[in-house]
């Protein structure tokens, strides 16, 4: 994945990163985290060691969700919830005018992709959602595995902390990952989000308490109609934060109305398991939307 | 509304009702839920004719928890926590002067006797936990149970839905419950809770968050010292929000360190098992209480 291959598009006046790839069926990947994470600066580059081989063999983009990576921040304090997510990310499907695409989401990023796809399927073929206690039912553990996550935040070494503690097998770390999640935690505009989210304190006022809501209103809408597409879930069976029996009993909830769901648990992995299996998870989901 | 002995008392500035019936060994029985919930408003209540049996052969001490029932809210927003129940529950019993009975917790009422006994073993004669997947480790199943409940929630007919979805048969689910229950949620303090846990957010930002830390932590000392007291959890096995499994991973996790562990499963039987196996509830308890 070439960093300085990234495409810029204004999405409803924030300007947004992605990267684009590859000829097929188009896959689009949305990474976790959360604009103003004090912890890691999640983007794009998660999926770099995905992000070649999948463009092989299909059409694959990478955006930086907004506040993330080098996509604008929200522009009011209102807009920083988890709604305005899902609104920019559908409206760069439109923008972007992408066609019929698969959606991937990782962590918060899976819980985006279940809310687009209950909120427009028109675009959506299937929803991959991949380690992810955002949706997952119950309470998830990042409070516990980051509450003596290294100081100072987003230095290299913490950040470095963060992603292995989040990890079965350190050795997907990479320097060129952290590289990047570097330059992304410099941005000035990244520091703004950090100071709104931290010390304005919009995290605990507003994203946390509507995204609760709104994930009551997700379980309500998954019980009653389902997705009405496709599901895959994918699990490392040693994620610390999202656990493995979470994505058990959201397999039992997203299955519920939409039988045409299925989860694949991967051995030695933390959350990121596409970056601790990259050739195995690429393939996985390769076979999965050709056989669809 | 009014039951019969319920008696209130002072415990640091929170009015708390709690009842008193029989004479002999005292035997404390703490409910489920928790304050702000928006599925049934529990409370002594839903104990039903089990006060009555027991009170036969002990001295039945019943309490209302923390901001449920016809106890106070928490006085601070820092108070919205389980801890802050569980330590409100610990003073309401040395300040009725009660240095040793057994304890019986139902749901997050079972957390709550199992904490106890950790904390202050000193006081406690044994323990049992009845149908709580607060107190056993893994994802409970509640958010897909209760997904799409009757709206307006909390209204007699919305709580009557609720308590026959925990129930293996909607018989247990009696009309002086219903009463008792709808009542309860009319209150302003019931109000003032909801919107403390739900709009302004404490559920997702304080309370859930500090529950699983809190009973990892007390896994952790059962795990090094044991719940040194006679122990027995009582499910009822058609409880749709406690898995086999998670109850099974609870029953490890005492019987590794405490000899003196009991686990007694009801057929035909939901969440409240007591109301639907009360004869047998009562028979069971009395003889586990016996031989501790």
């Amino acid at each position: 994945m070439d960093f300085s291959k990234a495409k810029f598009i204004e999405v409803d006046g924030i300007r947004t990163r992605y990267f684009d790839a590859g000829e097929g069926e188009t896959i689009v990947l949305f990474h976790g985290g959360n604009f103003g994470s004090p912890h890691g600066a999640d983007c794009a580059a998660d999926w770099n060691l995905n992000f070649d081989g999948l463009s092989g063999q299909c059409r694959v983009i990478a955006v930086d969700k907004i506040g993330q990576g080098y996509t604008d921040n929200p522009r009011t304090d209102g807009e920083y919830s988890m709604e305005s997510v899902v609104r920019h990310a559908l409206r760069f499907l439109e923008v972007l005018d992408l066609g019929d695409c698969h959606i991937v989401g990782h962590s918060r990023g899976a819980y985006l992709t279940c809310r687009m796809t209950l909120e427009d399927p028109s675009r959506i073929k299937s929803n991959i959602m991949v380690d992810t206690a955002t949706l997952g039912p119950g309470q998830g553990r990042n409070h516990i595995v980051f509450a003596d996550t290294p100081q100072p935040f987003l230095s290299r070494e913490s950040q470095r902390w963060v992603m292995e503690h989040y990890s079965y097998n350190p050795k997907c770390v990479t320097e060129d990952w952290l590289d990047e999640l570097m330059r992304v935690a410099a941005l000035p505009k990244y520091q703004e989000s950090v100071e709104k989210m931290e010390q304005q304190g919009l995290e605990q006022r507003v994203f946390l308490p509507s995204h609760g809501r709104q994930k009551a209103e997700t379980f309500d809408w998954l019980m009653e109609r389902g997705t009405g597409r496709p599901n895959l879930l994918i699990w490392g069976f040693n994620d610390p934060t999202a656990t493995v029996d979470q994505g058990f009993v959201l397999f039992d909830i997203v299955s519920h109305k939409e039988p045409r769901t299925e989860m694949h648990v991967f051995n030695e992995s933390g959350h990121f398991t596409y970056r601790e299996h990259p050739e195995a998870f690429n393939r996985l989901v390769l076979d999965y939307v050709k056989n669809l | 509304m009014t039951i019969a002995g319920e008696l209130f008392l002072d415990v640091e500035g929170v009015r708390t009702r709690y009842l008193e019936r029989g004479v002999g060994d005292v035997v404390v029985l703490v409910h489920g839920g928790n304050f702000g919930a928006t599925t049934s408003a529990d409370a002594i209540e839903d104990w039903g004719g089990t006060i009555d049996d027991l009170s036969q052969w002990c001295r039945v001490v019943a309490i209302d928890k923390l901001g449920q029932g016809y106890t106070d809210n928490p006085r601070r927003d820092e108070d919205y926590t389980m801890d802050a129940v569980v330590q409100h529950a610990y003073k309401t019993l040395r300040i009725l002067g009660i240095d040793s009975a057994h304890l019986i917790g139902h749901s997050r009422g079972g957390y709550l006797t199992c904490r106890l006994t950790v904390e202050h073993p000193e006081l406690v004669k044994s323990c049992v936990i009845v149908s709580s997947n607060t107190c056993a480790p893994g994802t409970g199943t509640n958010e897909m149970v209760f997904a799409n409940k009757p709206v307006p929630s909390l209204s007699r007919e919305s709580q009557r839905w609720v308590l026959e979805r925990y129930s293996y048969s909607a018989d247990c689910v009696t009309g002086d419950w219903l009463d008792a229950l709808t009542h309860i949620a009319q209150q302003q303090k019931y109000a003032e809770a909801i919107d403390k846990m739900m709009n302004e957010g404490l559920l997702w930002t304080q309370f859930l968050p500090g529950l699983q830390a809190d009973k990892e932590d007390m896994f952790r000392m059962l795990g090094v010292r044991g719940i040194q007291r006679p122990v027995m959890q009582v499910w009822g096995c058609n409880d749709p929000t406690v898995s086999h499994t998670q109850a099974f991973g609870l029953y490890r996790i005492l019987a590794a360190k405490e000899r003196r562990s009991r686990w007694h499963i009801f057929n035909e039987a939901g969440h409240f098992c007591f109301r639907e196996q009360r004869k047998r509830f009562n028979e069971v308890i009395r003889s586990f209480i016996t031989d501790a």
